[in-house]
């Protein structure tokens, strides 16, 4: 159902201020603030499978993180599903030799912007994906806007069977979408805890219902470099 | 963007989100389909400009200072990197692989971008020099390869790509320590020193490679020599890391960088054409850009540009390398020297909405007039590149277009063109376009015979069609006479600037492929349906191939394809009984407003995924398709229900089945997929309780259980 569009007396909406909130992404290029360190939970890009090599995944963060202190998500980015075999295992490893070096690692975050009318063979890759990890690591995966106002219930469905929580995009480059005030309110059809991805610096105002949702688990600031 | 939107079901009413909907590639990057390049944005032109990716303008430069020799004949890109770039545009990664193919036999390391990476190729020398050595014997030499093969399996363990659990150091009781000759026990030294090195124990590494400084064998005194100093740099390097793994270049202990230069410096006078020279000369470099001494390199980058051979990939390796670690650190552009990285930088500084990259990092001051005449005199030898700037100038900053016609006359009637040739003559026609001359479309036609069929010519091509696309000449563009062959430029004219004769004249045969041909065919019947021309299309019909497509992607590959076969063997009917596509273009062209032709057609675009048709998104303002049309307006099919619910007449059970219909345009979002004005919710619900409390008994009064 409809949310009432903002009336005049909401307030105007204010830039993202990332040192208001607790949770972030870092795309692999980023410089991490110093205040990254109190985060409760950060999301690490680390490597990403491209379209024209679906056999490996092309770290993009060669280091290890040295257990910074938040609780860590290994993210890779996949511009393709149909992952060959060596991608798997680098994937595996990466996570492993992150869990060794002593971070708190709470699972894989697969970052691929799926057609929404794809999302029935993306679950069928996130349930195999799944089936190959570590029981005691999470999966999480990015999702846009228009997959909870566009997507059939069954391909939703799947999506929450197979995934621990969506962060789901509002942002396109360096600005929120235009309009997301009318995408918000098909995130109730997402049957799985959802975080809502907020582009640092971009405009965001909070829906009065959305923290009342009881699969919203908050914000991740997706950081930009200065 | 096109298949995407049509496989992603934009919102109608929120259409400012194309792009995001499931970009395939890139960050959402595709080709612009114009020729202004005033702003940076991710593709690049063959034309030298403000807008392009600055190693775009560096390469080009490169090639037509160094002379760049040959240019291959076919380009090395993805079916899908096609549909987004075309030929006009490409990206860095597409121009360097085209220009530069890489072998694809090459094996892939996992060991690439990490200390490790050298560690085969290291393997192979060491184990020559062993074999070269006279005092070693084979028992010795057995240990020497078993130690080369642990340090081989430590670095692929530690390399990330194995699944095995990885040793958190390097087992050194896998090293023999006993030899029978003392040069052999110099090697064993050796490896123990790479094994520190690779593992990240600086001191014992330097400790090591020290010792062997009075090393009998020659190949191990300088190769110890030259480890010295790269374990300096590699430690300088590794101060820099912080607890997240990042590089943080003021974190990075510049003392310690600039010890490694001394290091370096020092291996070099002692083998000044040594077996590590080269590399040791690069890893200078890097330990100055460590300690913060980049803006200093200018004139040794500005020389090594000048001398690097423009055939090789050396030369993507080496701006790849200026780019990164030179041209924007902070102050680069007082470091500006020789006329390439000066002429890029410029261009840089020319760019109309500075700061709006990425990164931020091209946040220059707007080059004035003044600025640039002061560069003049490192440009003597190069009279047609500084006065090309200065048409760049005229061009994007002060919009005078005549001048630019001074600056540069017309030369387009060569066999062929140079980077910099070229890069004149299209902004001439640029400026001409602006200034409407009535040359424009003569002088493309004279400049698009001597290109490059590469990108030049496309690039021209697209020049061309554009200024036949405004002057309303599309049909000259897509004739049999035409000079435009990129298919992505004949493509976009096609969707989006052709009307019903042009269409057809193709679609009937005239298209130079049979891709062409049923494109034509789809766009002519998509355009004639959606805008009421019911007749003509019943006529065009048979233009749709039947053997043709009727999805627009494969099911297997995911390749976009053309669906021209939907109006052959779409779907026609679903629960609501509708004859073929033919039998209700008969009974519309009888009558408009035929209700079951109206509710027909509406299941027709239903089913066959026609909501939110990518066909019905304006191109954007000034890029090619944007300046002429298929005339008429599209009705969408909520008209339809909308017109049959109010009209008088009707059955009962069309009535109803128009309101299911109209409901379930908001299923399941609560935003219309079919296309028109959105309705408020309380419309949407007054259709559902009228179709409850009337048509109750009708089938679709039965079936409806929500609204939206």
């Amino acid at each position: 159902m409809l949310a009432a569009c903002g009336s005049r007396d909401d307030p105007a909406p204010e830039p993202v201020d990332a040192r208001q909130y607790d949770s972030f992404f870092l795309w692999s290029g980023v410089a991490p603030p110093d205040y990254l360190s109190d985060a409760e939970s950060v999301y690490l890009l680390w490597g990403e499978l491209r379209m024209d090599d679906p056999e490996h995944v092309v770290a993009l963060r060669r280091e290890v993180p040295r257990n910074p202190g938040p609780e860590l998500w290994l993210v890779v980015r996949a511009e393709r599903l149909d992952w060959g075999e060596p991608a798997y295992a680098e994937l595996l490893a990466q996570a492993e030799r992150w869990r060794v070096a002593g971070n708190p690692l709470a699972g894989v975050q697969v970052d691929f912007d799926s057609a929404t009318l794809r999302l029935g063979s993306y679950a069928r890759f996130l349930r195999d994906l799944r089936g190959r990890m570590p029981d005691d690591l999470k999966l999480s995966a990015t999702g846009l806007m228009d997959w909870t106002t566009g997507a059939a219930d069954d391909d939703l469905a799947a999506l929450a069977e197979v995934l621990d929580e969506v962060v789901v995009q509002t942002y396109q480059g360096r600005s929120t979408v235009p309009g997301y005030e009318a995408y918000l309110p098909s995130l109730e059809r997402l049957e799985v805890p959802y975080k809502v991805g907020l582009v640092e610096g971009g405009e965001w105002q909070e829906p009065d219902w959305l923290p009342g949702d009881p699969e919203f688990r908050g914000y991740v600031v997706f950081l930009l470099a200065p | 963007m096109r298949k995407v939107l049509a496989a992603a079901g934009v919102l109608a009413g929120l259409a400012l989100w194309p792009a995001a909907a499931g970009a395939s590639g890139g960050y959402g990057c595709v080709g612009s389909w114009t020729l202004e390049a005033g702003d940076y944005g991710c593709d690049s032109t063959v034309v030298i400009s403000p807008g392009n990716d600055t190693r775009v303008n560096m390469l080009l430069l490169l090639r037509e200072l160094n002379g760049a020799g040959t240019t291959p004949r076919d380009h090395s890109m993805e079916q899908w990197e096609y549909d987004e770039y075309g030929h006009s545009f490409f990206d860095w990664q597409q121009l360097t692989d085209t220009l530069y193919p890489v072998d694809d036999q090459t094996e892939y390391s996992s060991m690439n971008g990490t200390r490790c990476q050298s560690v085969e190729q290291g393997g192979e020398q060491f184990m020559a020099a062993v074999a070269r050595n006279r005092a070693i014997g084979a028992a010795d030499r057995d240990r020497l390869a078993e130690g080369r093969a642990a340090l081989l399996d430590f670095c692929v363990s530690i390399s990330g790509w194995s699944t095995r659990n990885m040793p958190a150091e390097f087992d050194s009781a896998a090293l023999s320590r006993s030899y029978s000759s003392r040069e052999a026990r110099d090697f064993g030294t050796y490896i123990s020193g790479a094994a520190a090195f690779y593992a990240g124990e600086w001191r014992g590494a330097k400790a090591r490679f020290a010792s062997l400084r009075g090393a009998r064998d020659e190949w191990v005194r300088e190769a110890a020599r030259y480890m010295e100093a790269r374990t300096a740099l590699a430690e300088a390097n590794d101060s820099g890391l912080n607890e997240w793994g990042f590089y943080d270049a003021d974190e990075a202990d510049q003392q310690k960088a600039r010890e490694a230069g001394e290091a370096l410096a020092a291996y070099l006078e002692a083998y000044p054409s040594g077996r590590f020279s080269t590399s040791a000369r690069g890893l200078q470099r890097r330990a100055r850009w460590i300690a913060g001494e980049s803006v200093q390199q200018g004139a040794n980058y500005a020389r090594l540009l000048a001398s690097v051979d423009a055939g090789s990939r050396a030369a993507v390796d080496l701006i790849d390398e200026v780019e990164g670690k030179f041209f924007f650190v902070d102050g680069a552009e007082e470091g500006m020297r020789g006329p390439l990285l000066l002429a890029v930088h410029n261009l840089m500084r020319m760019r109309s909405t500075p700061g709006q990259e990425w990164d931020n990092r091209h946040d220059q001051p707007l080059l004035t007039t003044a600025q640039l005449a002061s560069h003049e005199a490192v440009f003597t030898d190069h009279p047609e590149l500084f006065t090309y700037l200065q048409a760049n100038r005229a061009y994007y900053i002060d919009h005078d277009y005549r001048r630019v016609l001074q600056l540069l006359p017309d030369d387009a009637r060569h066999s062929s063109y140079s980077p910099l040739q070229f890069s004149r003559q299209m902004l001439r026609g640029m400026a001409l376009a602006q200034l409407g001359d009535r040359n424009e479309v003569g002088f493309w036609r004279e400049l698009i015979e001597g290109t490059d069929r590469l990108y030049q010519r496309p690039t021209v091509e697209l020049g061309l069609a554009l200024a036949w696309e405004r002057a309303g000449q599309v049909d000259r563009a897509l004739g049999p006479d035409s000079p435009i062959e990129d298919a992505r430029v004949r493509e976009i004219l096609i969707e989006y600037s052709t009307g019903p004769e042009v269409l057809r004249s193709l679609a009937s045969g005239a298209g130079r492929t049979q891709d062409e041909r049923d494109r034509a065919a789809y766009v002519l019947l998509y355009r004639e349906l959606t805008r009421g021309e019911y007749a003509a299309a019943l006529r065009d019909l048979s233009l749709a191939r039947a053997g043709a497509p009727t999805t627009n992607s494969d099911e297997d590959t995911y390749e976009p394809q053309i669906p021209a076969g939907v109006f052959a063997s779409g779907n026609f009917t679903g629960a609501y009984a509708c004859p073929s596509l033919r039998e209700t273009l008969q009974r519309l062209s009888g009558n408009a407003r035929d209700v079951q032709g109206r509710l027909c057609l509406g299941d027709f675009y239903r089913l066959n995924g026609f909501d939110q048709h990518y066909l019905d998104y304006d191109r954007d303002e000034g890029t090619l398709g944007s300046h002429a049309s298929y005339p008429g307006e599209a009705t969408p099919r909520s008209r339809f229900y909308s017109d049959i619910i109010a009209q008088r007449g009707v059955s009962r059970e069309d009535r109803a089945y128009a309101l299911y219909r109209a409901i379930h345009c908001y299923a399941p979002s609560g935003y219309s997929s079919c296309g028109g004005e959105q309705v408020a919710e309380e419309q949407r619900a007054a259709w559902f309780r009228r179709l409850k409390n009337e048509f109750g008994d009708t089938r679709w009064g039965e079936e409806a259980e929500y609204y939206w």
